[in-house]
């Protein structure tokens, strides 16, 4: 393994350009590159020399004929994202139900518990449900995009990271940050064709609405604004079930592709 | 660079020489690298040519039937602490394409060294 940090951005920019390739032809390109790069280090090595500065030219000047490569397989058909398609997106399927209900029963509570729903006798369950819900959603969102990988792009991989990193933030805050990592994930899902478009838009339109809220600086020891965050979170968590209770069946119908 | 159908670019051409070069030293096979460095060294050129440009070059050569390829025995690369490695030789139709493209770069040659001979 060739560890300076030109190789390393080649490696990186392997990495970008063949997200979407079918597994095979991706990991036949990583690896022709991978063993130039190890070569080019002996070589250096053998005589003396710094090899960063070639490394990076040799990178820059071929990236239009990267580009180029890599626009032949526009739209053609990638028979790895039916194949992923087994049992374990039924798990990942069970896992968005389990948190779309947890969530919904949450949220069904604190309208007229307010805070109560994490305090006292009840709070034990409340925190438990939280956290159920935290790690459901997180365990499937991250496991689709890890099952996805080479069709989501950066986009899908980022919003893995947001949610990861939003779900813990959750635990203990808002919301935001998870509902934002979570849509960057499902608008990479629908643009493969996995979900519905219906489910970041509802991602969205809770984002949005969450966001507002907190700009409001909304006072949740009303009512009303408990049912009209209610209201808000609404669309996120129906949409989660439905898109639990789909990916449970199987899978929808694969439509689209992204370059 | 837009080219005729079938014809092969300057670097293609590179390619297939250091293929058949290395073949005629006793290396019937050669990964990218290899190739790389023989095409540098035959020209006496400072670098590499860049990646995109050599692996797309390679992967137009192999889609057109002028060059096979073949990876290597993973173990062989495990032994060795390096990462697996994908050899290319010439094809008949390759050494067929090659002596074309030098036919017609000598054809190509000719006019222009006959019009600056001295009559």
């Amino acid at each position: 393994m060739t560890g300076s940090p030109a190789a390393g951005l080649v490696r990186a920019w392997v990495d970008l350009y063949t997200r979407g390739l079918p597994a095979d032809l991706r990991a036949a390109r990583r690896d022709e590159v991978a063993d130039d790069l190890w070569c080019e280090q002996e070589e250096a090595t053998e005589r003396g020399r710094s090899v960063g500065v070639d490394m990076a030219l040799r990178l820059l000047f071929g990236m239009p004929a990267d580009i180029g490569w890599r626009l032949t397989f526009r739209g053609t058909p990638r028979p790895g994202l039916e194949r992923s398609l087994t049992m374990n997106t039924r798990t990942l399927g069970a896992l968005a139900i389990l948190g779309g209900l947890a969530w919904t029963i949450l949220i069904v509570l604190f309208v007229p518990l307010s805070h109560g729903v994490w305090e006292g006798s009840i709070g034990v369950w409340g925190v438990i449900g939280t956290l159920v819900g935290a790690f459901a959603f997180s365990a499937s969102t991250i496991g689709l995009a890890w099952r996805f990988q080479d069709h989501i792009g950066p986009l899908g991989a980022i919003g893995a990271g947001v949610t990861l990193v939003g779900a813990l933030v959750a635990l203990g805050g808002p919301v935001i940050l998870f509902l934002i990592g979570l849509t960057m994930v499902t608008v990479a899902l629908a643009r493969i064709g996995v979900t519905s478009w219906l489910v970041p838009v509802a991602h969205l339109a809770t984002t949005i609405g969450a966001v507002g809220l907190w700009l409001w600086q909304a006072n949740m020891d009303l009512v009303s604004t408990r049912v009209l965050y209610a209201g808000v979170l609404a669309p996120f968590l129906l949409a989660w079930i439905a898109m639990g209770a789909s990916l449970f069946r199987g899978l929808p119908q694969v439509t689209a592709t992204s370059g | 660079m837009r080219r005729k159908e079938g014809s092969l670019v300057p670097l293609e051409v590179s390619i297939l020489e250091a293929a058949l070069e290395l073949r005629s030293q006793g290396i019937n096979e050669a990964h990218g690298f290899l190739l790389a460095k023989h095409i540098r060294d035959g020209r006496r050129a400072r670098r590499l040519t860049a990646y995109g440009t050599l692996y797309k070059a390679l992967d137009r050569l192999e889609r057109a039937g002028y060059l096979a390829s073949r990876w290597e025995d993973p173990q062989l690369a495990a032994d060795d602490g390096r990462p697996r490695r994908r050899h290319y030789r010439v094809t008949m139709s390759g050494e067929a394409a090659h002596a074309d493209a030098l036919a017609a770069e000598r054809r190509e040659a000719l006019p222009r060294s006959a019009a600056v001979q001295p009559s």
